[in-house]
Formats: structure tokens, C-alpha cells, sequence
């Protein structure tokens, strides 16, 4: 596996991100009405960090989920399992351990 | 790497298949002629775009993709440029779900 230390400075248990994220129980106002617009749309609690990553715009961050939706998290002209092949191996050569 | 390789084995890829990917090893994923070529696609984009040809294009056309799953495939490949380096420089952690994923089946 590549090196991924550099993806956030641990504290602990707890590894610290390098830009503030705003934290399920922190976030007020139209984050935490984009939070709850993720939660409504995946059926989970917990909003995944990639999510949070775009906390700060809760306008994009609506869109975000929206256009990942549409064009991967779907059946299309692709189907998902060759989707997420393309993804993990992308992420792999992009040294993305998330 | 972990929330996708997550998927893909959710999606029904082998343990072989997923652990290789993991690793960056297409060439031992078990995967057919056209879905290795799809991968070395996605590498050629992913590092070079700019040095694509229409030949590498037409590798994949040989190997039975269709011009939508192509641009599709090209889609895919840009979104996780810009979702990984949105993790990598937020530096958000591994979630852990392949290992968490194991244990639980």
C-alpha cells in the first residue's frame, strides 16, 4: 500500500484533518440541513468524511451528492461494479487512501 | 482506495480481484482482456490525459467498449481526481470498510 502519512496528523486515536471539517455534531444552519439531505438520501447517520470535506459550501455540497449520484453511484452505460473498478484503482494511483 | 475498493467487492468483484486492485496490481485482478484495458485507460488519464491518442481510444473500441462507456469511463476517471484530492488535502482518514467489511461476513 502506498504511503499515507501525510493524509492527516494523528492525535492520539484520532487523526486530525489538515482543513477544518465541520463534524455531524457541529454543524448548524444550512450545513447541517445539507448533512441531513445526505443522510435522507443514503439512509445512514453518519456523514462520511469525503462528505463533510464540503461542509463549508452546503450549496455545493447538495450539488456534489446530487451529481454523484447521477453519474456513479448508478447503473449507466457503465455498470456500478466496473465504476468502482475504475475508482479504486484511480484512487490507488492517486495515492488517496480514503 | 478503501471506500471504493469497499464497493467494488460489495458490487460482487472477487477477494482476488479487490486485493489486487488495492495494491495497483491490475495485471493480478483476474480481470478480462477489455476491463484490463479499461484500467490501463483509466492510468493513462488519470497521469497523462494530455498524451492520449486516438489510438488508445480505439484500444478500447477493439475490446468491445461502446463511445458512451468510453466517455463514461472518462467521467468516472475525472470525478475521483477531484475526489481525491479533496480527501488528500482535507486529509480525511481511511474509514476503514474493506477490513471492517471482512469481519463482518
Amino acid at each position: 500500500m502506498r504511503d499515507s502519512s501525510q493524509s492527516a496528523s494523528i492525535e492520539g486515536e484520532q487523526a486530525v484533518p489538515k482543513i477544518q471539517i465541520i463534524e455531524d455534531d457541529q454543524a448548524t444552519g444550512e450545513t447541517a440541513s445539507a448533512y441531513d439531505f445526505w443522510r435522507a438520501g443514503s439512509g445512514r447517520q453518519q456523514v462520511p468524511g469525503i462528505i463533510k470535506c464540503f461542509g463549508m459550501r452546503p450549496d455545493f455540497l447538495r450539488q456534489v451528492v446530487q451529481f454523484s449520484n447521477t453519474v456513479h453511484f448508478s447503473e449507466g452505460h457503465l455498470c456500478r461494479r466496473h465504476k468502482e473498478m475504475i475508482a479504486a484503482y484511480v484512487s490507488y494511483l492517486n495515492n488517496c487512501p480514503y | 482506495m478503501d471506500s471504493h475498493s469497499y464497493f467494488l467487492r460489495a458490487q460482487g468483484a472477487s477477494e482476488e480481484c479487490v486485493a489486487a486492485i488495492f495494491q495497483g496490481r491490475v495485471d493480478d485482478a483476474g480481470l478480462t482482456q477489455a476491463e484490463q484495458a479499461l484500467l490501463d485507460y483509466a492510468k493513462l488519464i488519470t497521469e497523462a490525459a494530455y498524451r492520449s491518442t486516438p489510438q488508445d481510444v480505439q484500444k478500447l473500441r477493439d475490446e468491445g467498449w461502446k463511445e458512451e462507456q468510453i466517455a463514461e469511463a472518462v467521467y468516472i476517471i475525472a470525478l475521483f481526481a477531484f475526489f481525491n484530492r479533496v480527501a488528500d488535502a482535507f486529509g480525511i482518514p481511511s474509514q476503514n470498510y474493506l477490513a471492517m467489511g471482512k469481519t463482518a461476513s
